[in-house]
């Protein structure tokens, strides 16, 4: 298991109320998973205590096999475990674009030369033009920009697992598809291992291969999307919703549709529809 | 003469030496009183500066608007058009500036310059169609996203406006904060208030009398929602999404079912497609 949480909670302070509350979850290397559930359900405390922002009340958070308060220096965590938080263009501060980047590989003592590839890759990754932006101030850029050039600082580092709070919060429809088609690339090209947080079950769903489904600080359910999605009246009662093509099969099957409801591509839910449209009367309705 | 109006408006921004940028383009738009327009478009389409040209707070570069019949540009009449068209922005954090709940929302009308009996009265009446009454002492910083889109609502309302433009205001929020402030802003129109709502979600605007599609700074589509999900080529060319329940009647049309065009929700799919058998 690359990454494993073992009945982990935490606290901000002694006697306040846990955030977390007995959290266990597995990532293994090259997975690519999604971390689902309201605001507040903590999802974000969690990925914190899996770079080592966060050291966890009690329970153990293990990377490869070893406990993250065992690992020589927190430096060697982040360098593995890249954390892009909810919109991290909030976080740029350096003067130019390429100071910002650079900011993480410097930490990790690579030589100038090195530094200045990596910058370029994390740069190209991101679709940022180095030549036209790496002198320029980080607060020029426009939005969607700055968002890249957050991520390519972590990118920067190289991390084998990358961690996305909401990556495409506020991110117009192009944007958001572009970005995720990136972070695919990544984990399928690469071999980088992802864990996204998203308020969006359908980006989840299309996305990941693995869900886990926060409430009040703990996982209450995991599986497939496909799995996941069968638990329709779970996920509502902890205020979140299916996506809405899978609404429709839902609504369909309690008309007496004997209809798949574990779909969630738009070709599928269609295919499904067209082979039973036919078939049953609706008794409801 | 409409409620608000847009006449072949342009705008400029100059800054320095940079090459002019022109975000809007030939403009022509005009609101009735009591409608709700939605105003949507991918990033870069002039969606916010459009927003700032409907009460005063730019000036278009070409052409003119008028609120009930003042031009935006009358230096005079400024504040009697900001009086009657509230505008509501993307962060919350950006527009809170009171320690309580009810301070905040009394902050506009204190500055009306209003009795305190008239603004006590507002400040409840706000809080109750917001519904955070039992919120007003708390302070904001503690409150959820769509509570603070709420509470910054609630202080435009108190202001008594015709008018209210929302710029994203779900663009940072849960979809639990977007139901609650897409329900508080269904609430408002109910009050009679006009609306324009901006946006690049286009699931968003199934609700709205209008929409009109912006791409590049210009207006290249208006119609009713179930028109305006017809173009899916110009949806397209646009950077935007149709909303996949459209989206699937849309196939699911194209495969010979026979479903009416209009339908928006999953709701009113499976009680159509209930009635084909």
């Amino acid at each position: 298991m690359f990454v494993e949480l073992k009945d982990v909670y935490y606290r901000y302070q002694a006697g306040e109320e846990d955030i977390l509350r007995g959290v266990n979850l597995g990532i293994e290397k090259g997975e690519f998973v999604a971390l689902v559930g309201h605001t507040g359900s903590g999802k974000s405390t969690l990925v914190q205590t899996i770079n080592g922002l966060l050291r966890p009340s009690s329970g153990q958070v293990l990377i490869e096999g070893r406990e993250i308060k065992e690992w020589e220096s927190p430096i060697m965590v982040r360098k593995k475990v890249g954390l892009v938080f909810q919109y991290p263009e909030h976080q740029l501060f350096e003067e130019t674009v390429f100071k910002d980047i650079a900011f993480g590989p410097k930490n990790l003592g690579w030589s100038e030369k090195e530094i200045k590839e990596k910058v370029k890759q994390a740069m190209d990754f991101v679709q940022l033009d180095y030549e036209e932006l790496k002198d320029r101030s980080p607060f020029g850029l426009s939005g969607g920009q700055k968002r890249r050039a957050a991520i390519a600082g972590v990118l920067a580092m190289e991390p084998e697992l990358l961690i996305l709070d909401e990556p495409i919060a506020g991110l117009d429809p192009r944007g958001r598809r572009k970005l995720l088609d990136r972070i695919n690339w990544l984990n399928e090209e690469q071999g980088i291992t992802v864990l996204l947080i998203s308020h969006r079950m359908e980006d989840a769903a299309r996305r990941a291969q693995k869900l886990f489904v926060m409430n009040q600080g703990q996982i209450v359910l995991q599986g497939s999307p496909q799995e996941i999605f069968e638990q329709r009246d779970e996920l509502y009662e902890i205020g979140l919703e299916i996506p809405p093509l899978n609404e429709v099969l839902w609504q369909l099957r309690k008309c007496g549709y004997p209809v798949r409801t574990d779909i969630f591509t738009i070709e599928d839910v269609e295919e499904e529809i067209l082979r039973h449209w036919r078939g049953f009367r609706c008794s409801k309705i | 003469m409409a409620f608000i109006e847009l006449k072949d408006v342009s705008y400029t921004y100059i800054e320095g030496d940079e090459p002019p940028v022109t975000a809007l383009k030939n403009i022509n738009l005009s609101v009735e009183k009591g409608e709700m327009i939605a105003i949507i478009g991918p990033n870069g389409s002039g969606k916010s500066t459009l927003a700032k040209l409907f009460n005063g707070l730019f000036q278009p570069t070409e052409g003119s608007v008028s609120v009930g019949g003042l031009n935006t540009s009358d230096q005079d009449k400024i504040w009697d058009i900001r009086q009657q068209v509230g505008m509501v922005f993307q962060n919350p954090d950006n527009q809170l500036i009171a320690t309580m709940v009810e301070e905040e929302v009394a902050f506009g009308p204190e500055n009306l310059g209003l009795p305190s009996a008239t603004i006590k009265a507002r400040v409840d009446e706000a809080l109750a169609l917001v519904g955070l009454e039992e919120f007003r002492q708390a302070a904001p910083h503690h409150l959820s996203g769509g509570q603070k889109q709420r509470v910054a609502i609630a202080g435009i309302f108190a202001m008594r406006p015709d008018c209210i433009v929302f710029d994203e205001p779900t663009a940072m929020l849960d979809p639990m904060g977007r139901k609650e402030v897409m329900a508080t802003i269904q609430k408002l129109r109910s009050e009679g208030k006009t609306i324009v709502y901006i946006t690049h979600f286009m699931e968003e605007v199934v609700d709205c009398d209008r929409v009109i599609i912006l791409k590049e700074g210009e207006k290249i589509l208006e119609g009713t929602p179930l028109e305006v999900f017809q173009a899916r080529e110009l949806i397209k060319d646009a950077d935007l999404e149709l909303p996949e329940v459209p989206y699937l009647v849309y196939r699911l049309r194209e495969a010979g079912l026979q479903l009416p065009d209009e339908i928006l929700t999953p709701e009113s799919l499976v009680e159509k497609l209930c009635l084909l058998n």
